[in-house]
Order: structure tokens, then C-alpha cells, then sequence
């Protein structure tokens, strides 16, 4: 074939391999919005079907047969709901759906069928308690990569109260690298509300990158459980600069005085964002010792250490506030112009009363 | 003499048209690398498509965004676009609007529309910026801060929107920009699936001319009416959905759209902010983020996601369009002339070869080559070495691979997005996709040459961009 011939054919091929293309979209979009309309139709009966139940509408259920096997439409209609409802009405359409065998294909779904359906799956399964479905999401969860999929698992394991240990778990992010995504952190927050002490004892004896620690620490803080104010303030001193962020956060939002000789140690850290959090930690915990070393703290060389110090100081009462006046009339120029936005932002005045 | 004259001018010429040919060749396989790279983007991520499950999905592990609308001369559309910034669905944001010193009513339409009063607020001078003349702010609408500062440019006018800002990250849109409702909580996925590398990521954004609006929300998708905005749609479609979707899933991607991206603030004032003096701040600071990272030796990404719809006015007419396209190459120019030795130095990797690359064979070679293409063709036939034959089966494949790849760029919106709602707007497109091939791509040609003579003068100018606003379809 010459090349002129080539050029030609080869230009009619992508002619009409574009025309063939567009044609078959075309086609299938045609299809797709037939299905699509199809099931928007049905979500709506699904939806008013659920409310009829929860009403107490008791040929409902049977209605609701038809729809029983699509474990995704039941799914995805149920997590609309189930956060709304509470009680009896709760009651009837958990019911309702257990009579119907839907929790029973929503455990079959977890491993079976496209990745939405899945998750969907693993995240309504939350509103059935029991052995069966703890065990269904356990055995898929040691099954799946997906790190959506895993977090919409141990949510539900969390709900149900069947999650792995918080051991487990902290080993099995690393295991999956997935120990740096945040899409971790609200679980980890969950698993340690749910069981402090074993939070705390993995925070202390479970080998764990330092993402993790952090994680652990500033959940440890937010739970106020003040038998955490040991570790917390050993690891405010730990060589890995997020650790001791996190750490000294939580001795912030711990909130207790016990913690002072490790937060004002914190406010010289060599990382301004320690420092940082060690203003706006001094800040929470109201340690009025601590409020020259603010006040120091309003000159330091990062704008984000000034702004917690100044934060901080206005709120610790008139002490507080009268050194910060002092600063907003010093010479230093940082200070002066910390301490005198701080003032201005909560409509304070500068001058001496 | 004469003859051997002849002869090495004939060979000079066919030396050139050879590289005509085959810069043509290179830039056609680059477009079909970019379809399959997208493809492959687009399929080992399904997008997630309702809002709902993405807020319980993703709502509590994201981080506060400070939105950054910079402002000149909106007094029409700015309240509007006000408005719909702050429904936005995200658990945690800001709305930083920067007047960047307009000479209309912008600043006074806000301060009426939400009563707005000066206040004080502190904030780290990290980035240099025309002095802010004041802050405004209103106690019934805390998400909503007004910086009002001396005109000196958008580049300006967002360094002190980041400046000002106090979260870890900061969204830049235009003012005029409509955000789609989930569009930050979409976006904000790579920050929270991977939150240590990611540094920036780009959203798609869409023409809205035609779309049904309202109260600056896009309630319908529709095609625009105007044949030069429709042109441009699917132009959007090749260079949103499939080319910087291709380039961020091989880390390659050198602009994120100054209409619409995150950005870790961090490293933004780490690598100096928005650059002033160049028409192209948002290519620039891309670039400088991956050499920024790429110089610390620090994992990084700069990634692009699909979902989120940035809606933008299209310029429907001929002059500011020209203006629009011609500052776009301008920038892409300048861009290059401040990073181009990226290209040789291993230490960049896939970006000098194949970021820089690109650049160079699509915006600093492309425009004259292929001029000279069209300059070459008469000067043949003068020259009695012009084959018709060659030429018109040349023309027809370089054609019908062009149809090709707009048909895969909307077959990649199809599969995966599918925001026009219509199948009858995908053969419209596609008619679209066929007939920007008789004029409208060789008038883009001529503005990007317009663009590369700007960029040789230096001309500093943006140009008048005149904005119909958001107004509803008669």
C-alpha cells in the first residue's frame, strides 16, 4: 500500500472510528438515562416506602419486596434516612428491613459487586446490630484494600460495637500504608472514645510512625481524660516535631495544670509551630504563671507564635490583659504590633485603664 | 549554479516541511498519550456522585479552606458571586473577597449587601502585596471577610488574600467563578488522602454560558446558544478533562487554573506566592511549587481531580476572546522564559522532559510552526514541489485525528462525569468537536501568535475582559 493510500484509509478509519464512538455514547447514554430515570423513580418508592413503615403502614414491607435484592438502592436509601430517625419509628424500619432479608444481602454485598454498592454496604449495616454483621464487615475489612471501603467498615464496626482493637487497627493502617491519610483520623478519634485506656495504652506501648502518635495524642487530648497527661507530657518532648504538636495540643485541650512544666518548657521548642501550640495551649489550661513567658513570647521572630501568645493572653483575664496592654505601648516593635492587633481584634483597648 | 541553488533551497525547504510534519506527528501522539493517561485516571478513580455521601464520607477528616475571590471592577456580579461562595457545602471555610482598588461600586456593593464594617485583623506579612487599606467584616456573617487594598493585580491582590488568610489551605478562584456546592469538599480529596504530599490540586472548570442560573447557582446544564462559546466548550472538555488529568497522574502538571485551585499555604508563601510582574501567575506558581519541593528533595504531587465544576462566563465575543487567548499564550511564554532550564536538569525529572516539553513543542514552537505550515504550502506550489494529493490526505488525517480526540475527551465526560444532561448536547458537541477545524483553531493560532509578539514587546497589559454576568437564559 503506498503512503498516500495510508493516509487516506488511515484518515477514514478515525472518520468513522469518531462517528462510531459518538454514536455508541450517544446510544448508551440514551440507555443510561432510561436506567437512570428508572432508578430515581424507584429510590423515590423506595424512600416513601420507608416512611410508611416507619409510620406503621403494614402492608408496606410487602411493597418493598420488589426492591429487597437491590442491596445499593436499600443502602444508599437507608443512610439517608437512619440518621434522622429515632425510636420507634427507627425500630419499625430496622424491622421491617430485617424482615425483608436486606441486612442479610447487604452482607453478601460487602463482597460482591462495584465498589459504591460496597461501601454503601459496609456504611448500613452500621444500623443492624449483631453477630452476623460485626463478623461480615470484620472478614471484609481483612479482605479490602480500598481505604474508603475500610473506613466505612470500621465506622460501622465502631457503631456496632464489634471494631477491631485499636492495636489492630494502628498496625493494619501501616500495613496498608495508609497510616498518613487523614480519612483515618475520625476513626481513630471514634476508636478512642470508645476505649481510652486502650487508646492510651497503645499510644504508649505500640510501635507506631509518629503521624499516628500525633493522631492518637490529640484524640487523647480532646477525650479529657486526664490519666493521659503523663504520656502526653512525656511525648510534648519527643524528637519528632509533629508528635510534640499534637501533644502539646492535647495538654491544651486537657486542660489541666498538672501539665504546665511541659507546655512553658515547649513555648522555647526550637519549631515555632511547637511553640505555637504552646501559646494557645497556655492559653487553654489559664496558667497565669505562664503569662510572662507569653509576653515573651509576643516578640518571637514567627508571626503564628505572636498571634497564639497574643490569643492566649487575652484570655486570662485582667492579668493578661494588662501585660498586653504594657506590650501594645513597648518599644519592641513585634510585640507592640502583636499585642495591639490582639487587643483590636476583640475590640480592647490599648491604653491603660 | 543557479541549479545547485535550486537545489539546496529545495532541500532546505523540505528539510523545514519534514519538521512541519513532524512536529505535527509529535504533538498528535502527545493528545493520544493525554486520552489514555486521563482514561486511566478517570477509571481507577469512579467519582462519587452525590454530595450527601461525600459529606459523611469526607466532611470531618477535611481541613479549613480560605477561599480567595480577588475583585476588580465586579460591582456587577460580585454580591451574586458573594453569595454563593458562602453556601458552599464544607464544614470549615472562609471567604476572603480582595477589592484589588476598583474604580466602581465593588467594595460599596458589599459593604451594603452585608453590612459590613471595618474591623482589625491580624495576619503575618509573609508575602509582599500594595498596601491593604482596610479589612471588613460582619458579625452576622462570619465566614465573610473584605480586604480592600490598593489596585496592583490579581498576583497581587491574591498574595494579600494569603497573607490575610489563616487556613492550612486556600482556594483561588475568580470572582466571577461559580463553584459548584460540593465543589471544595471534591476537591479537598487528595489533601486528605494524602496529606503530606499533596501541595496542589486543580478542578475542572466548565463554560456556564446557556446554563440555567439562579441566585449563582447552576440549577441546569445546558450548551451555550453562542457557536463561540460552544467552540470553547469543548476546547475546555480537551484541556480540563483530558490533558491536566493526564499530566497530574504521571505529577507532571505545570498549571492549575487560576479560576479554581487548592493550594497548601505553607508551601505556597515557602516558595514566594504569586509572582507580580508576569500574566501568567497561576502556570508560574505551579512551577514553582514543583521546583520548590523538587530543590528540598521533599515527596511531593500536584494533582488535578474532575469532579469539582468551576462555572465560568465564556467570552462571547471575537476581540475579547482574542484578548483572553493571546494574554494565556503570554503567560505560558513568560512562564517558560523563567523556568525553561528545568528541562535539562535530571534533577526535575519527568517535569523538564515531559512538563517543559510540552510546553515547548505546543506553546513556543506550535504557533510558528505550524504558521510556517501554512506559509509553506503556497510557497510549494509556487515552487511547483506542492503534491495535492499529499497535501489534502495530510490535511484529512490530521483532521480526523483532531475530531478523534475531542470525540475522546467528551466520551471521557460521558463515562465517567456526564453533566450534560442531554444526549441530543453530545452530537451538537460533537458537530462542535468537527467543524472548530475550519477557522476557529487557526484563529487561535493567530492569537497565540499575537500573544508570542506581546510576549517579545513585553507588553504588561491584561486588556479589557467586558462580563455579561450570570444573568438567566431568555
Amino acid at each position: 500500500m503506498s503512503l498516500l493510500s495510508l493516509l487516506w484509509w488511515s484518515s477514514l478509519a478515525f472518520g468513522a472510528g469518531a462517528l462510531v464512538w459518538m454514536f455508541t455514547l450517544i446510544a448508551a447514554r440514551l440507555v443510561r438515562e432510561r436506567v437512570e430515570r428508572a432508578r430515581a423513580a424507584d429510590q423515590d418508592e423506595v424512600r416513601s416506602l420507608f416512611l410508611e413503615i416507619m409510620d406503621g403502614g403494614a402492608d408496606a414491607p410487602s411493597r418493598l419486596q420488589p426492591y429487597g435484592h437491590r442491596a445499593r438502592l436499600i443502602a444508599e436509601a437507608l443512610m439517608e434516612v437512619i440518621g434522622l430517625i429515632r425510636g420507634a419509628e427507627r425500630d419499625r424500619l430496622i424491622a421491617g428491613l430485617v424482615g425483608l432479608g436486606a441486612d442479610e444481602r447487604l452482607r453478601r454485598r460487602l463482597t460482591h459487586g462495584g465498589r459504591a454498592g460496597r461501601i454503601a454496604a459496609a456504611e448500613a449495616l452500621s444500623a443492624f446490630p449483631g453477630p452476623n454483621s460485626a463478623a461480615a464487615l470484620r472478614a471484609a475489612l481483612a479482605a479490602s484494600r480500598d481505604a474508603d471501603f475500610r473506613v466505612a467498615a470500621l465506622n460501622a464496626l465502631l457503631d456496632l460495637g464489634g471494631a477491631p482493637a485499636l492495636a489492630d487497627m494502628v498496625r493494619d493502617m501501616q500495613r496498608q500504608g495508609l497510616q498518613d491519610s487523614r480519612l483515618y483520623e475520625p476513626v481513630i478519634r471514634r476508636a478512642v472514645a470508645a476505649a481510652p485506656l486502650d487508646a492510651l495504652e497503645v499510644f504508649v506501648q505500640v510501635p507506631s510512625p509518629p503521624a499516628v502518635k500525633a493522631v492518637l495524642a490529640e484524640a487523647l487530648g480532646a477525650m479529657g481524660d486526664y490519666r493521659a497527661l503523663q504520656s502526653l507530657t512525656r511525648s510534648a518532648a519527643s524528637l519528632d516535631q509533629e508528635l510534640r504538636i499534637a501533644s502539646v495540643r492535647a495538654l491544651g485541650l486537657l486542660g489541666h495544670p498538672a501539665a504546665s512544666d511541659a507546655v512553658v518548657r515547649a513555648l522555647a521548642d526550637e519549631a515555632w509551630e511547637v511553640r505555637a501550640a504552646a501559646s494557645e495551649a497556655v492559653g487553654r489550661i489559664g496558667l497565669a504563671s505562664a503569662i510572662p513567658d507569653l509576653g515573651k513570647a509576643l516578640d518571637d521572630p514567627a508571626w503564628w507564635v505572636r498571634f497564639r501568645a497574643g490569643e492566649a493572653l487575652t484570655m486570662m483575664g485582667e492579668p493578661g490583659l494588662l501585660h498586653l496592654q504594657a506590650a501594645a505601648r513597648s518599644d519592641q516593635d513585634l510585640a507592640r504590633r502583636a499585642a495591639s492587633l490582639a487587643l483590636a481584634e476583640r475590640g480592647l483597648s490599648a491604653a491603660a485603664a | 549554479m543557479t541549479a545547485a541553488i535550486a537545489q539546496v533551497l529545495v532541500g532546505f525547504a523540505e528539510a523545514i516541511a519534514l519538521f512541519v510534519i513532524g512536529m505535527g506527528l509529535a504533538q498528535n501522539l502527545i493528545y493520544l498519550l493525554q486520552l489514555l493517561l486521563a482514561a486511566g485516571a478517570l477509571s481507577a478513580r469512579p467519582s462519587i456522585a452525590q454530595s450527601g455521601v461525600l459529606w459523611r464520607r469526607y466532611a470531618e477528616a477535611s481541613p479549613p479552606i480560605a477561599l480567595l475571590a480577588p475583585a476588580y471592577n465586579e460591582a456587577v456580579t460580585i454580591v451574586q458571586s458573594v453569595r454563593s461562595l458562602l453556601s458552599l457545602r464544607y464544614p470549615s471555610f472562609e471567604v476572603i473577597v480582595i477589592n484589588d482598588g476598583s474604580r466602581d461600586a465593588t467594595l460599596q456593593a458589599l459593604i451594603e449587601a452585608y453590612d459590613l464594617r471595618p474591623v482589625e485583623r491580624a495576619f503575618d506579612q509573609a508575602l509582599d502585596h500594595r498596601p491593604i487599606r482596610g479589612v471588613y467584616a460582619a458579625a452576622h456573617q462570619p465566614r465573610l471577610v473584605v480586604v480592600d487594598k490598593e489596585n496592583g493585580g490579581k498576583a497581587d491582590a491574591l498574595n494579600a488574600g494569603i497573607n490575610v488568610s489563616r487556613a492550612p489551605i486556600f482556594c483561588s478562584m475568580d470572582a466571577d467563578s461559580l463553584l459548584e456546592p460540593d465543589a471544595l469538599l471534591r476537591a479537598v480529596r487528595p489533601f486528605v488522602e494524602d496529606p503530606e504530599r499533596v501541595v496542589a490540586v486543580g478542578g475542572t472548570v466548565r463554560i456556564a454560558n446557556g446554563c440555567l442560573i439562579r441566585d449563582g447557582q447552576v440549577l441546569e446544564v445546558r450548551p451555550p446558544r453562542n457557536l463561540l462559546a460552544l467552540l470553547q466548550t469543548v476546547e475546555y472538555l480537551r484541556a480540563f478533562l483530558m490533558a491536566r488529568l493526564a499530566w497530574s497522574r504521571i505529577n507532571t502538571l505545570t498549571i492549575i487554573s487560576g479560576a479554581f485551585g487548592l493550594f497548601r499555604r505553607a508551601r505556597v508563601i515557602e516558595a514566594g506566592g504569586y509572582t507580580h510582574d508576569t500574566v501568567g501567575e497561576d502556570m508560574e506558581l505551579v512551577v514553582k511549587l514543583h521546583r520548590l519541593m523538587r530543590d528540598r528533595g521533599r515527596p511531593y504531587r500536584v494533582g488535578f481531580v474532575p469532579e469539582p465544576v468551576c462555572w465560568t462566563e465564556a467570552p462571547e465575543d471575537l476581540t475579547v476572546l482574542g484578548r483572553q487567548r493571546s494574554r494565556w499564550h503570554r503567560g505560558a511564554l513568560e512562564t517558560f522564559e523563567r523556568h525553561w532550564t528545568v528541562m535539562f536538569r535530571p534533577r526535575y525529572g519527568r517535569l523538564g522532559p515531559i512538563g517543559f516539553g510540552y510546553i515547548l513543542l505546543v506553546d513556543v514552537l506550535g504557533p510558528v510552526v505550524e504558521m510556517l505550515g501554512y506559509l509553506l504550502i503556497p510557497a510549494f506550489w509556487g515552487l511547483g514541489l506542492l503534491s495535492i494529493e499529499y497535501l489534502l490526505a495530510f490535511l484529512a488525517i490530521s483532521f480526523t485525528f483532531g475530531v478523534v480526540i475531542s470525540v475522546g475527551a467528551l466520551a471521557l465526560e460521558e463515562s465517567e462525569l456526564r453533566r450534560f444532561p442531554r444526549a441530543r448536547d453530545l452530537l451538537l458537541l460533537t458537530a462542535v468537536a468537527v467543524l472548530e477545524n475550519f477557522g476557529y483553531r487557526q484563529l487561535n493560532n493567530i492569537w497565540r501568535l499575537r500573544g508570542l509578539w506581546q510576549y517579545l514587546r513585553r507588553t504588561k497589559s491584561w486588556g479589557a475582559m467586558t462580563r455579561k454576568g450570570f444573568s438567566p437564559p431568555a
